[in-house]
């Protein structure tokens, strides 16, 4: 059997970050990216594999994050890995941002791991996690005051840097239970939509 | 045009609200076949807004996207490797979702090694006709939908001139939006074309904004908001009224709509001396009876033909995306990898033109 490769995407926040995670080895690509994902994302995707001598036939595995994070830039970097895993019949993993990050936590570390991630609009996105990648609650979307007082307490393993790490998210994504990350967009945040009554005109 | 070698190419459509992927074949003869044709609608998911809310739309896409297209193979009973190309809108439309459209049919040609083709939505709507009834060119096209209500001049492949367009709503938001003020549900097209079959049209005049003036561009602000002023005066509303207004409405539409088809097909006998003067109908509105009714008038009066394809060929499908994608590949018409999805995209811009192969 040929070896097993996994492809990590991470389209969610301003850069654009690639890995491929084979056993024991790992190659990344990060770059700095406010806009243009959907322009960019094949062309380094295809010079990403040959400068590791690989081809889309040999990946074995997708992995992506799906947030939260830039609502545009999540569905770029799903629908791409989604793509991919259809044309080459490979599983797609979808590691939802917060979980990623529940991973970073140095080894040293003893303590629960809060994450809270500036939402804007003066907004938090929050979760809690035992140890890395084991939430102990839902991630949720909360005012910034709130989070503060709820999740940044003492004896708490707290990360605010929204990066993932994309070499560690492909490396566990390299042998997690796939069934268990299905690749649907976690926002987190409802879409701003609202039902309109307005403007009608009364029916007898 | 010569023997081309057969092809089966994949479309995926995502610009509004329909998840949308076929599989078409264009033979040696430049004759098309679909061989799927899958459409999956969210009318549902927007019904509580009133309207297409591009968040949301976006959202849908994403999840089922990928699913459509594996149906659509499976139904054309074809390997994705056996596609000789993959073509998405890539524009004009709601761009969230054009953005998965167009970055799962990179995803697809990058793996598979296949070319890509973004297909702007506009073009196919106006090839539609070739693949149903196999349309020579050039013809008059009236393109009646949610976004869009012009007539173009279709000479070619990639070669359109728009002669006009609305300068404000288009006609299917204008149906929508007597739908909506009327509280008669979305999408409101086949709503108000269903009221207004028990409607006396006459009884209120409504107006036929630019029509006095001798160009062949639409108005539609105008008649709705006349409507919703005579609505409220008259209300609160029988269903007698609602189907009096409805059918009021839809004369003023139609009035509108075969004065100037009637004009641009004038037009079309000037600029293309010797040729049949055919008038291809492409859109959602297109499904509205009254509308094709004098229409066909149009065309008899005129000496010419008019040919509208069926109804679920006329709303956005994958169907006529993957055919404008056959059409271009023929001429080798095939798009980067860092193309670029674009919310407008008229389709007389000169990224449309094909090079002579």
């Amino acid at each position: 059997m040929n070896a097993r490769i996994t492809l990590a995407i991470d389209t969610s926040g301003p850069h654009l970050q690639l890995a491929l995670a084979r056993g024991g080895e790992v190659a990344m690509l990060v770059e700095p990216l406010t806009t243009g994902h959907a322009e960019i994302l094949f062309v380094r995707l295809a010079s990403f594999l040959e400068q590791n001598n690989l081809a889309y036939s040999d990946l074995t595995r997708i992995a992506v994050t799906t947030g939260p994070g830039s609502f545009t830039g999540l569905r770029i970097g799903i629908s791409a890995a989604r793509g991919l895993g259809l044309a080459l019949g490979i599983r797609v993993l979808g590691i939802p941002n917060l979980f990623a990050l529940s991973l970073q936590a140095p080894a040293s570390n003893r303590n629960p791991i809060a994450i809270v991630l500036d939402a804007r609009r003066s907004e938090a996105y929050a979760q809690r996690f035992s140890a890395p990648g084991k939430p102990l609650d839902e991630a949720v979307v909360l005012p910034h005051a709130e989070a503060k007082a709820q999740y940044d307490m003492l004896g708490v393993h707290l990360v605010s840097d929204p990066r993932v790490d994309i070499a560690l998210l492909a490396e566990f994504a390299l042998n997690a239970e796939s069934e268990e990350f299905p690749p649907v967009p976690t926002y987190i945040r409802a879409a701003d939509a609202k039902p309109q009554t307005k403007k009608r005109i009364a029916r007898r | 045009m010569n023997k081309q070698a057969p092809s089966h190419v994949l479309g995926i459509e995502t610009s509004c609200d329909e998840t949308a992927a076929s599989v078409v074949l264009r033979d040696s003869d430049g004759l098309g076949k679909i061989l799927s044709n899958i459409v999956r609608s969210q009318i549902g998911e927007h019904q509580p807004y009133g309207g297409v809310v591009p968040e949301l739309a976006a959202r849908a896409h994403v999840v089922h996207l990928d699913d459509i297209v594996a149906r659509a193979l499976q139904e054309a009973g074809l390997e994705l490797s056996k596609i000789d190309a993959v073509a998405a809108t890539a524009g004009p439309g709601l761009i969230g979702g054009v953005l998965v459209g167009l970055t799962t049919a990179k995803a697809l040609a990058a793996a598979l090694g296949k070319p890509l083709i973004g297909v702007n939505h506009l073009e196919a709507h106006a090839l539609t006709a070739r693949l149903t009834d196999n349309i020579a060119f050039p013809y008059l096209l009236l393109l009646v939908s949610g976004g869009h209500t012009q007539f173009v001049a279709v000479r070619g492949v990639g070669d359109y001139a728009l002669w006009g367009t609305t300068i404000d709503d288009a006609l299917g938001e204008a149906f929508d939006k007597v739908a909506k003020m009327l509280s008669l549900g979305h999408p409101g097209g086949p709503a108000v074309e269903e009221a207004a079959k028990a409607g006396d049209a006459t009884r209120f005049k409504f107006p036929r904004p630019l029509l006095n003036q001798d160009r062949l561009d639409f108005s539609f602000s105008g008649l709705k908001t006349a409507v919703r002023l005579q609505a409220e005066k008259i209300a609160p509303l029988g269903e007698d009224d609602i189907a009096d207004i409805c059918a009021g409405f839809q004369h003023s539409v139609t009035d509108i709509v075969s004065s100037r088809a009637a004009a641009a097909l004038e037009r079309f006998g000037r600029e293309f001396p010797g040729y049949k003067k055919k008038l291809v109908v492409a859109g959602g509105v297109a499904a509205n009876q009254a509308i094709a009714a004098v229409l066909e008038d149009v065309a008899a009066r005129a000496d010419g033909r008019l040919v509208v394809p069926p109804a679920y060929l006329c709303t956005d499908n994958g169907a006529m995306v993957a055919w404008a994608g056959a059409e271009r590949l023929v001429f080798g018409a095939v798009d980067e990898l860092d193309m670029a999805a674009r919310a407008r995209w008229p389709l007389d811009d000169k990224s449309m033109a094909v090079g002579v192969k």
